[in-house]
C-alpha cells in the first residue's frame, strides 16, 4: 500500500507541474440539449445521405423512474428500462447485420465542461443508413423501443463516418 | 444546457482522475474539435490544418498506447447530430481503451508521448474526454 503511495506520487507531481505550465481553455460555453427523437430536419437530412457504415454514438441520461407512454404501471428505474430495450436491440441489430461494438457507464469528465453529465453510452454499427432504417421500421423494434423511452430522459446521437478520419 | 470543449483536464479533474480505482480497465470517449489552422505553442511554423496536426498525434499515439496496453476502439469523423442539439458540433470522435486510469497515467507521463501531444495541442481547439467503464449497457 505505501508502496503504491509512494510511486502515486511520483507520477502526480511531474504531471501536475506539466499541467500547470499548460492549463488552457480556449472556448466559450455552448449551448446543448438532449433529446429523445429526431426532428424533422434531422430525419431528412439522415434520409438524404450516402449509403456507406456508420457508428453510431450514443451519450444517454436517464429518467430516475422509468414512464411507459401506454400508461402500464412499473417499478423500474429508468436505467433498468433501457437496459431491456438494450438486451432486446441486439438481435434487432444482427437481423440488419449491424452490432454494439462498446456501451457501458459514464464515470466522470476528465476533459471539459458539461452541465449534466451523462450517465451511459454505447456504439453501434451499421453496415448503412438503410439498415438502421430497416430496423427503426420493423414492428418488433417498435415494441422494445418503448422500453427505451420509458427510461431515456434524454440523448445526443452522433453519425460518425469511420472515413476520412481513420488512423 | 451548457457544455464547454478544454484542451487539458483541469486541476479538479486531475485529482479526481487520481482518486479511487486505478486498476480496472477504462475507455475513455473523445469528443473532439479541431482548429482551423495548427498553432504549435513553441511557435514552429506550420502550414498544417488543426486536423493534420491532430492525425499526426492520432497516428504516433497508437504506438504510445500499445505500449502500456491500450487500443483504439475506432476513431472517424462527425457526420452529423441525429438526436439532440449540439450549438457547435464536435468534428470528430475517437474511443481508446485503457487496461487501467494508472496506463493511462503511465502513457501520459512518457517522454515521448509528450513529444508526440504537441501535435495535440497544436490542431485541437479543445474537447470533451470521458471516462467510462464498459459492462452491459
Amino acid at each position: 500500500m505505501k508502496k503504491y503511495l509512494v510511486i502515486a506520487v511520483l507520477l502526480i507531481v511531474p504531471f501536475i507541474f506539466f499541467l500547470h505550465n499548460s492549463i488552457s481553455n480556449p472556448s466559450e460555453f455552448a449551448t446543448y440539449k438532449n433529446a429523445q427523437r429526431p426532428n424533422p430536419i434531422q430525419l431528412a437530412g439522415f434520409a438524404l445521405g450516402d449509403d456507406d457504415p456508420i457508428l453510431m454514438v450514443n451519450l444517454l441520461k436517464f429518467k430516475d423512474k422509468a414512464e411507459y407512454e401506454d400508461g402500464r404501471v412499473t417499478s423500474l428505474t429508468g436505467r433498468e428500462a433501457y437496459e431491456i430495450y438494450v438486451t432486446e436491440t441486439r438481435e434487432h441489430l444482427a437481423n440488419v447485420g449491424a452490432e454494439l461494438i462498446l456501451g457501458g457507464e459514464v464515470s466522470r469528465l476528465f476533459v471539459g465542461e458539461v452541465e449534466e453529465l451523462w450517465d451511459a453510452f454505447g456504439v453501434a454499427r451499421y453496415p448503412s443508413r438503410k439498415a438502421m432504417i430497416a430496423m427503426a421500421r420493423n414492428p418488433a423494434y417498435i415494441e422494445s423501443e418503448k422500453h427505451r423511452a420509458a427510461g431515456l430522459a434524454g440523448q445526443l446521437l452522433i453519425e460518425v463516418s469511420e472515413q476520412g478520419f481513420g488512423f | 444546457m451548457e457544455v464547454k470543449n478544454h484542451r487539458r483536464p483541469s486541476k479538479e479533474q486531475m485529482a479526481g482522475f487520481l482518486e479511487g480505482d486505478n486498476e480496472t480497465p477504462i475507455a475513455m470517449v473523445n469528443l473532439l474539435k479541431f482548429k482551423q489552422n495548427a498553432e504549435y505553442e513553441d511557435g514552429r511554423d506550420s502550414d498544417l490544418s488543426g486536423r493534420d496536426a491532430y492525425a499526426i498525434y492520432a497516428f504516433e499515439v497508437a504506438e504510445h498506447l500499445k505500449k502500456v496496453g491500450g487500443s483504439f476502439v475506432f476513431s472517424g469523423s462527425v457526420s452529423r447530430l441525429m438526436l439532440g442539439e449540439v450549438e457547435d458540433l464536435w468534428d470528430a470522435v475517437a474511443i481508446a481503451r485503457y487496461p487501467s486510469r494508472k496506463a493511462m497515467l503511465e502513457m501520459m507521463m512518457d517522454q515521448a508521448y509528450q513529444e508526440s501531444e504537441k501535435h495535440r495541442a497544436a490542431g485541437l481547439a479543445g474537447q470533451l474526454n470521458i471516462e467510462t467503464k464498459e459492462g452491459e449497457l
